[in-house]
């Protein structure tokens, strides 16, 4: 094992800065700023995912362990399943997903599909 | 909780505001991350965190002795850094390599003839102990080494070993690259933090994408019934598994790295592009960085590495790599692969020397062939091969995707029928489908892009705006569950 491995910068090169007051209520504002936009960035993220992949959401309620408060919840994202189905938001992903299907099932002669030995 | 969920979702989104909003107070914060990091591990198996407690406790321990013992007292800090470092062993060593150890010493005595009735019991196996065992005692020997300093509180020592983006999967962080930042007031900029959320995104892609279809279109069926399949299909099936277990692994540490930036702090690259590397010693500069860089440190080095020539360099060197496939798990194939990955890096390591010697002295005389003397046939070898990286590279990954049957056949059985079939020389694709081929195309492909490729793309969308960034992290996120299967496999190296 060579002894001359390479060394490994930090994977992210913030720069580390000693200063003044000033320079700490600067970095203290960057951060304010950073972790506001943070959320902002996470809370659309999630919208997104919300309208987009309500068939993933009906997936993760149902499951969840069973209990009253899980019945709440797969209710729930049955029915905003089914209003996504309605107003289309849930369609991009089943033409996706069938692209992807079609791309699995891809094969390089028809000779080659014959799978009996 | 796995990363890819929605759990990890809602509970990171959590964390991530309430650590923020207890940023100027320190210790709370260290608290808070410490409970949610038990939440963390209780969510997978409640039973072990007794454990974690016991590990953090037994190197808090030995740290608080270290510093209490005079350096003079040389051989009472030598003797708390063996008890640490046995106790963590043991530990370590009971859950994951007990049943091992027991079946092999069966068949050992059934061997000699002397068939027992060993107790045998079945151990869970806690998720994340080899990772959490090994930042113990490398914090325990950096504070013997004086390379790292006591913790002032127990707190910092138990976030360490605990905190929970590296907890189960690492990467192995290093006590002298954590414990400082513990004690800064933690920082966030635009820069780190979407260069957090690219992170997160092209783990998820590597993990949810690539290693899943991978998994379920070829390695899975190649290594169940490797009789079944033609020799190109069990080719492509050790590289796809190469392709797999680095995408499952490097994904889950971009994931880590990301989650830990996100909070404010700085995890090293884990996994630096290994499949472009054009030597084995390169790619295991290269893959799982945390752990060789470990093993070189307190197992190699300790070995006194070459200090005593090239025989016992090699030898250890052997030793070294036989540990890491201990380490991967309790089972004989990964032994034997550990230790052909040392064998490859010592034989490595001879022919290049003797390729050297050789030109070398076909320069000093003249420039005749058999001035090499008996490393003329290492002399034509060298000229007949391509001295080339591209050549280099296909040598190496071949080399490793060959080796790597014995990392993923569950037992000897499968990696006898394995190589057998490899040897068949048949060439009708079953498994090896279009799909398998653009998959192990790209994920090769992506690795030749130059290091700061990542870097440079999150750079041109920091100054967006936050809505902006937050849509195309929700698009990317998006396109990553349309376009990968259902349901989620776990990280491989979770067995780990």
């Amino acid at each position: 094992m060579s002894t001359e491995q390479k060394s490994t910068k930090p994977a992210l090169e913030t720069v580390d800065r000693v200063g003044g007051p000033h320079e700490a209520a600067a970095n203290d504002k960057a951060t304010g700023l950073s972790v506001r936009d943070g959320v902002i960035i996470m809370t659309i993220a999630s919208l997104i995912l919300l309208f987009f992949n309500s068939d993933g959401l009906r997936l993760w309620a149902r499951n969840l362990p069973g209990n009253a408060a899980s019945d709440v919840l797969v209710n729930a994202a049955d029915d905003w399943h089914e209003l996504m189905v309605q107003t289309g938001f849930a369609a991009p992903k089943r033409v996706v997903q069938q692209l992807v299907t079609g791309t699995q099932d891809l094969e390089w002669t028809e000779k080659s599909q014959d799978k009996s030995f | 909780m796995l990363f890819p969920t929605l759990d990890f979702g809602i509970f990171f989104f959590a964390v991530f505001i309430l650590s923020w909003l207890l940023r100027d107070q320190l210790d709370m914060r260290k608290a808070f991350l410490l409970a949610v990091s038990y939440f963390f591990y209780g969510y997978w198996d409640w039973r072990f965190l007794g454990l974690l407690f016991a590990s953090s406790t037994i190197n808090y321990t030995a740290g608080y002795l270290l510093e209490r013992t005079e350096r003079d007292r040389q051989r009472d800090r030598n003797w708390i850094v063996s008890i640490a470092v046995i106790l963590n062993l043991l530990i370590l060593g009971f859950f994951k390599y007990y049943e091992f150890f027991i079946l092999s010493l069966a068949d050992i005595l059934t061997t000699v003839g002397l068939e027992r009735d060993l107790p045998l019991m079945e151990v869970l196996l806690p998720i994340g102990i080899s990772f959490f065992t090994f930042q113990g005692i490398s914090y325990v020997i950096d504070v013997s080494r004086g390379d790292v300093k006591t913790v002032k509180s127990p707190l910092d020592l138990f976030l360490y070993i605990s905190f929970f983006p590296q907890l189960v999967a690492g990467p192995i962080v290093r006590a002298s690259h954590f414990l400082p930042q513990l004690d800064e007031r933690p920082k966030l900029d635009r820069a780190t933090l979407v260069f957090g959320f690219t992170l997160i995104l092209l783990g998820l892609v590597k993990k949810v994408i690539v290693a899943s279809y991978l998994a379920t279109e070829i390695v899975d069926d190649a290594f169940a019934v490797p009789g079944t399949y033609s020799s190109l299909d069990l080719l492509a099936g050790a590289h796809a598994f190469v392709v797999q277990i680095y995408c499952d692994f490097s994904g889950y540490s971009d994931i880590a790295i990301g989650v830990a930036a996100l909070l404010g702090y700085r995890f090293k690259k884990n996994f630096d592009r290994p499949l472009s590397a054009s030597t084995l010693q390169e790619l295991w500069q290269r893959w799982h960085i945390s752990l060789t860089s470990w093993l070189r440190d307190y197992v190699y080095r300790p070995l006194k590495g070459k200090k005593r020539g090239q025989t016992h360099m090699y030898r250890n060197l052997t030793l070294t790599m036989m540990i890491a496939g201990l380490w991967h798990g309790a089972a004989w194939t990964f032994v034997i692969w550990g230790t052909l990955q040392g064998v490859i890096l010592v034989l490595e390591r001879i022919i290049k020397g003797n390729i050297r010697e050789a030109n070398r002295r076909i320069e000093t005389h003249g420039g005749q062939l058999k001035s090499a003397g008996i490393y003329a046939p290492m002399a034509i070898l060298g000229r007949l091969t391509p001295s080339t990286p591209l050549f280099g590279w296909f040598i190496t990954l071949n080399l490793f995707a060959i080796t790597s049957v014995f990392f993923r056949s569950p037992d000897m059985f499968t990696v006898s029928a394995y190589y057998q079939g490899l040897l068949q020389f048949t060439f009708t694709p079953q498994l090896l489908t279009p799909f398998v081929l653009l998959l192990l195309v790209s994920s090769v492909g992506i690795q030749f892009l130059p290091p700061d490729a990542l870097t440079r793309s999150a750079q041109r969308v920091r100054d967006w705006s936050p809505v902006a960034i937050g849509a195309l992290f929700g698009l990317g996120l998006l396109t990553i569950e349309m376009l990968g299967p259902q349901g989620i496999a776990p990280f491989i190296y979770f067995q780990f």
